[in-house]
């Protein structure tokens, strides 16, 4: 087989197998932004907040009961902290994702390793934290995930899970780098 | 290496061989699969199946009809369906019996002028045909998937595009069976089944279409034999 057959066949197999996903979460943890872009009071850490992420998953082995899975997705990540009208800060992100599933449809389990880059990371404040509001330049980082799922009686299918992400950000006007390492608690539902 | 790391490092590899395995195939669903009646069983049933005779004339007429194949609840359509190629398997047994004068003609009944699969509603096509006899065909298949050791190096994602590490095992069973369509007489049943087994890269293995007709062909093939087999030796008339 040629091997823009095979790439072809690929192609095409993805696309008519392919399934949506839709994730929400919240995440905590890693640095407080407040220190990092010049000791404003204000406190969000880099790697919290509520994100979600849509997308597509794709089997890659459909075997059973030893299923593998990738995902694609992108989404939105954020956090506010508001004290008043004029007085806020948020931290906003949009996450592009891929992630690898190993799937045990038997014991109705997903584990997952992956890759995360986080776009338009920016702090935008209002009133006495003015001084604060940054932009963060593009990040890699690092996921895993895992997940329970079950399935409803009408066959969709639901999961809630626990992942790490391992970031760090560069504030280049701050000239800081801030670690947003997170540990989220997320819910995903899967559209067959 | 102490033995206790000794004997934790052989459980789990048992594990892996054992959770690698196939999870089988379900026969009981395929067996419901190709059904084309429910019997009830108590005596009256019984006593009655005895009472039937077999009453086809001389030169009867024959109608096939090709059960339609099973789809599951989530499926948008079934993995399979019959091709020309199967329903010519079954043109060819009728003319071979057409010739040696056990019967004086076959034709299809099309699924469009049938509302559901049971005998009964068969049997009413049928005899709107003026047909004798009925010889139902059916179907069932299934494919069970599942990683061999090789499997295992999926986990790092470009394995999955080169290791034959997946594994496909297909069962399809086809069934045949002929009754009379004035008195629900049986004259004869056969079955056949075929199994296929192929090993494959995740990325670019067989869909269950293309494995369950490969299986499909090799069952059909058996079942024609069996069938004209049973066919000749049964005295219909």
């Amino acid at each position: 087989m040629s091997l823009r057959v095979a790439i072809g066949t690929l192609v095409i197999t993805l696309q008519i197998s392919a399934a949506g996903f839709l994730t929400v979460g919240y995440g905590h943890g890693g640095d407080s932004l407040s220190n990092a872009s010049g000791g404003q009071d204000y406190s969000t850490q880099a790697g919290s907040g509520l994100f979600f992420v849509g997308g597509l998953l794709f089997p890659i082995s459909t075997t059973t009961p030893h299923r593998f899975e990738a995902q694609i997705g992108a989404g939105y990540l954020f956090q506010n902290d508001e004290h008043s009208k004029d007085d806020s800060v948020s931290w906003s992100r949009i996450p592009i994702e891929a992630l690898y599933y190993y799937h045990n449809t038997r014991n109705k389990f997903r584990l997952a390793w992956g890759a995360t880059y986080h776009i338009a990371n920016n702090i935008d404040s209002r009133g006495v934290n003015k001084s604060a509001e940054t932009r963060a330049e593009n990040a890699w980082g690092r996921i895993l995930v895992v997940e329970k799922l079950w399935s409803t009686e009408t066959g969709e299918t639901m999961s809630i899970g626990l992942r790490h992400t391992s970031i760090n950000y560069r504030l280049s006007a701050f000239d800081k780098i801030v670690n947003g390492d997170a540990w989220s608690v997320t819910f995903t539902g899967l559209l067959f | 290496m102490s033995n206790n790391y000794k004997c934790i490092f052989l459980a789990c590899l048992l594990t892996l061989q054992i959770s690698c395995a196939s999870k089988g195939f379900n026969r009981g669903e395929l067996k419901e699969q190709i059904n084309v009646t429910r019997p009830e069983f108590n005596d009256q049933e019984i006593k009655n199946e005895f009472s039937k005779k077999p009453n086809l004339p001389k030169n009867a007429k024959l109608a096939v009809y090709f059960k339609t194949p099973p789809q599951e609840r989530n499926q948008s359509h079934p993995d399979w369906r019959w091709t020309e190629n199967d329903k010519s398997v079954f043109a060819e047994i009728a003319s071979e019996l057409k010739k040696e004068g056990v019967i004086s003609g076959a034709f299809p009944i099309v699924h469009s002028l049938v509302n559901d699969d049971d005998l009964k509603s068969l049997r009413l096509v049928a005899a709107k045909h003026q047909a004798d006899a009925l010889l139902i065909i059916s179907g069932a298949g299934q494919t069970d998937r599942y990683i061999n050791n090789l499997g295992w190096t999926y986990a790092l994602l470009l394995p999955a595009l080169f290791v034959p590490g997946s594994e496909a095992e297909t069962l399809f069973v086809s069934s045949a069976t002929l009754w009379d369509v004035r008195n629900e007489y049986l004259y004869l049943t056969a079955e056949a089944e075929s199994t296929k087994t192929s090993t494959y890269v995740a990325a670019f293995g067989k869909s269950d279409k293309e494995l369950i007709n490969d299986a499909k062909t090799a069952s059909l093939g058996q079942l024609k034999v069996e069938l004209s087999k049973m066919i000749k030796g049964t005295k219909l008339q």
